[in-house]
């Protein structure tokens, strides 16, 4: 009798479980099983003719200047982005989570809007708006900053400035995802603390923050890895340039794999570069699960 | 289990870049429609694509006028920009799925095509007095045609695609005679240099498509080749003295023109992340002197902006004199019949009349489009501007030895080099945004990996260098592509 339900049971969740997974299998598995297979060819992508070169396409990356210029750049978008991204989506969530704040709903929305926007629209809206000629520079010029500063075309602030950006287009999704941890904070021990005479800062400190502390290790995690996979805001702003400047690991891979002037383009090289960096972020992300776990163990309960 | 899950997940994220580098994308694979082309009440469907966008508007109606002349035809027409037409081609090929009639896609050299078997033969579906009807140049073995059979037709006929615009009120406001215009390189970066000093911000001296890195590479080249250079148009590869022509005195002090207006300023800021239509519709708004592009710009302007006054000069040569000419290739091969066409008579109907003097006629006169149809441009080219263009690209214009047309069997070579990165375009990018400051050694460098790239590729293929290289090449005439 169990193990008849059991049985029924299990069919039941594996029909509700069948289209996410024939999806998955189509849309990610299969891709990734592909790009493993073209990483091991010379092929162009648009011929018939491969060969099958083995492990030359990685040999070849890690000698390529151009792949570790690429790699270096996603880092350092990584460093330019994801520390302000955590701490100011954590600021806005802890004033929007604020019950005295009025509007509340109205600003968590302001907030949110440029997720839910078109990252090439941001791209090419925000070209405008940091060109020498645009807003930002009309701001400083009015503040007494007589030399333009094209932001975007030099190669010291260029990718500061494209994480900048990323950083206001996705600092609302970061926000949803602390306001999630911090009304998993018991209200009961909140308010026995207020009570007790603690300030708000006090409560932020000894209660919220150990509480949400965890959550706030997967949500770093989840925006390095985001960070990694930059690629939308960098194309359409930037291209990679001003001469690879921002040349980020996905930019490398498009242009790897599409374009062209003379020869032709490289989708067995690409792929390899791409399959290579996806092995660094596993890794990264393995390690910094471990460190989560770690930071887990001391939750306060 | 919550541990491998989160672990799991992170994985999954993380692959998701992995999967970006596969060109089975859903998104492309999408488009193919249904690939049926007959269907069962006898009507014809024909599925055309192109990447066509300046004549699109006209060629709507021309569409829908020829579905009114052929009612059992159906004419499925899909426009593409760039890239995205070679990801959807090539996807749909694979599937089996190409279009009826679909141009040949960027960086792709028809010997490619034909051995992959995309296309089919069309001569057999044409009359002679369409073949006839072409000027002389258009059809050439090895570009459109193979092995006496025209695989794909030209678009247009090619002229050069580099000439200088100028803003006529800009130089009155400068004090530069709008009717003679600079016409030697210091001439040409001193002008640029007194716009932007007059300017003062307002506007500068020349703007760039420096997103645009091929726009970059073809004005480095044409300008490279009027100093003598003999590195030939965008894409082709030339050998000189057995070597590629990329390090040559010419190449570096074409190059320095760029160095040398960056270093003034002359360059409009924003430049160096445009792409050309955008930098096409600032040079018409008042926000430089200067703009090198093609004859395409005239009917967008006439449209978009028609106050604005502008005119056109001969790109400027070396202060000793010109070495060379600006150069350009013969007629580029664009649209075929593919293998899979059931119905290659109604494809090649419908390329008659879309080669016909009626709708050459419109998209000559819209202006941009040069005609590779007998005829046509001397009766429809009605604009002065145009007219202008069209001379002046004529005559300081000069054909250069295509070697795929003269000795077809280097297109195995060009099938077999891949790219070198940084490419001349980035490089000219690089020199503008200040990051390359050693223009010499950034030449010695790319000449150097080129070189090695090309010498594998050319022994790869069994081609021998000297087929890439002409000697008879007078560089201030016409190749003559008689011999």
């Amino acid at each position: 009798m169990y193990a008849k339900r059991r049985r029924k049971q299990f069919f039941w969740c594996w029909l509700f479980v069948l289209p996410t997974t024939l999806f998955y299998a189509a849309f990610q598995a299969w891709p990734i099983l592909s790009s493993i297979y073209y990483s091991t060819l010379d092929w162009s992508g648009i011929s018939s003719k491969k060969t099958f070169v083995g492990l030359a396409n990685f040999a070849e990356l890690l000698k390529d200047q151009w792949f570790w210029n690429a790699f270096a750049n996603s880092f350092k978008y990584m460093v330019f982005s994801v520390p302000p991204l955590i701490i100011i989506s954590l600021l806005l969530a802890l004033i929007v989570n604020e019950k005295t704040l009025r509007f509340r709903g109205a600003f968590r929305t302001l907030f949110f809007l440029p997720v839910i926007t078109t990252a090439s629209i941001v791209g090419i809206i925000m070209q405008f708006i940091w060109s020498p000629t645009g807003a930002i520079n009309a701001l400083l010029d009015l503040l007494g900053n007589t030399r333009a500063v094209n932001f975007l075309g030099q190669a010291a602030t260029a990718l500061p400035t494209v994480a900048f950006i990323g950083v206001w287009k996705d600092v609302g999704i970061y926000m949803i995802y602390w306001l999630a941890a911090l009304q998993s904070v018991p209200q009961d021990v909140v308010e026995a603390a207020e009570i007790d005479g603690a300030n708000k800062w006090q409560v932020f400190r000894f209660i919220t923050l150990p509480i949400i502390l965890p959550i706030g290790a997967v949500i770093t995690l989840l925006a390095i890895i985001n960070s990694l996979k930059v690629f939308d805001i960098v194309q359409t702003m930037t291209g990679g340039g001003p001469y690879f400047a921002t040349d980020v690991m996905g930019t490398f891979v498009y242009r790897t794999a599409y374009e062209s002037s003379v020869g032709m383009p490289r989708l067995g090289y690409a792929s390899a570069a791409a399959m290579l960096f996806g092995i660094t972020i596993i890794v990264i992300g393995v390690a910094l699960n471990a460190l989560k776990n770690v930071i887990s163990k001391h939750r306060v309960d | 289990m919550k541990k491998l899950l989160s672990l799991g997940l992170a994985a999954a994220m993380a692959v998701g870049l992995a999967a970006c580098g596969s060109s089975d994308g859903s998104s492309s694979a999408a488009t193919g429609e249904n690939s049926s082309s007959g269907s069962s009440d006898g009507t014809i469907t024909l599925r055309i694509m192109d990447s066509s966008d300046s004549t699109q508007e006209r060629r709507k109606v021309f569409n829908e006028e020829f579905m009114q002349r052929h009612p059992e035809i159906k004419v499925e027409y899909t426009m593409l920009s760039g890239d995205q037409l070679t990801q959807t081609l090539t996807t749909a090929i694979k599937n089996g799925d190409a279009p009826d009639l679909f141009c040949l896609p960027g960086g792709v050299k028809l010997s490619t095509a034909v051995s992959e078997g995309w296309y089919q033969p069309m001569t057999s579906y044409l009359s002679q007095e369409f073949i006839d009807s072409f000027t002389p140049g258009s059809l050439n073995e090895g570009v459109t045609t193979l092995d006496g059979e025209i695989y794909v037709l030209p678009e247009s006929a090619n002229i050069v695609n580099s000439l200088v615009y100028y803003n006529r009120d800009i130089f009155e406001e400068c004090g530069l005679d709008p009717d003679n215009p600079p016409q030697t390189w210091s001439e040409f970066v001193e002008a640029c240099r007194i716009i932007t000093e007059k300017g003062n911000g307002k506007y500068y001296g020349i703007i760039e498509s420096g997103g645009a890195a091929q726009r970059l590479e073809i004005e480095l080249r044409s300008f490279a080749n009027i100093a003598g250079a003999k590195c030939n148009y965008y894409g082709v590869m030339s050998v000189v003295d057995g070597k590629n022509p990329f390090a040559s005195d010419a190449m570096k002090s074409a190059l320095d023109i760029y160095a040398q207006l960056a270093a003034d300023g002359s360059i409009h800021p924003d430049s160096i992340n445009l792409d050309a239509p955008s930098a096409r519709a600032m040079f018409a708004q008042g926000q430089a002197g200067f703009l090198i592009q093609g004859s395409w710009c005239i009917p967008t302007w006439r449209a978009e902006n028609p106050d604005f006054n502008f005119d056109v000069m001969a790109l400027p040569v070396p202060d000793d004199g010109a070495k060379g000419g600006n150069p350009y290739t013969g007629a580029q091969p664009w649209m075929g019949i593919s293998a899979t066409c059931e119905h290659p008579e109604a494809a090649a109907l419908y390329l008659t009349e879309l080669y016909g003097t009626d709708y050459q006629s419109k998209i000559v006169s819209d202006g941009g489009f040069v005609s590779c149809i007998e005829g046509v441009n001397e009766s429809a080219m009605t604009d002065d501007m145009m007219l202008k263009y069209y001379n002046l690209a004529m005559e300081t214009g000069k054909l250069s030895p295509d070697p795929l047309a003269l000795n077809p069997e280097t297109a195995e070579v060009y099938s077999k080099v891949t790219e070198v990165t940084p490419n001349l375009g980035q490089i000219v990018q690089g020199v503008m945004a200040g990051s390359i400051t050693d223009t010499s050694e950034a030449l010695d460098t790319f000449s150097a990996n080129t070189q090695t790239e090309w010498d594998r590729a050319m022994s790869e293929a069994g081609v021998d260098a000297s087929k890439f290289e002409f000697p008879d090449w007078d560089p201030m005439v016409d190749y003559d592509y008689s011999k």
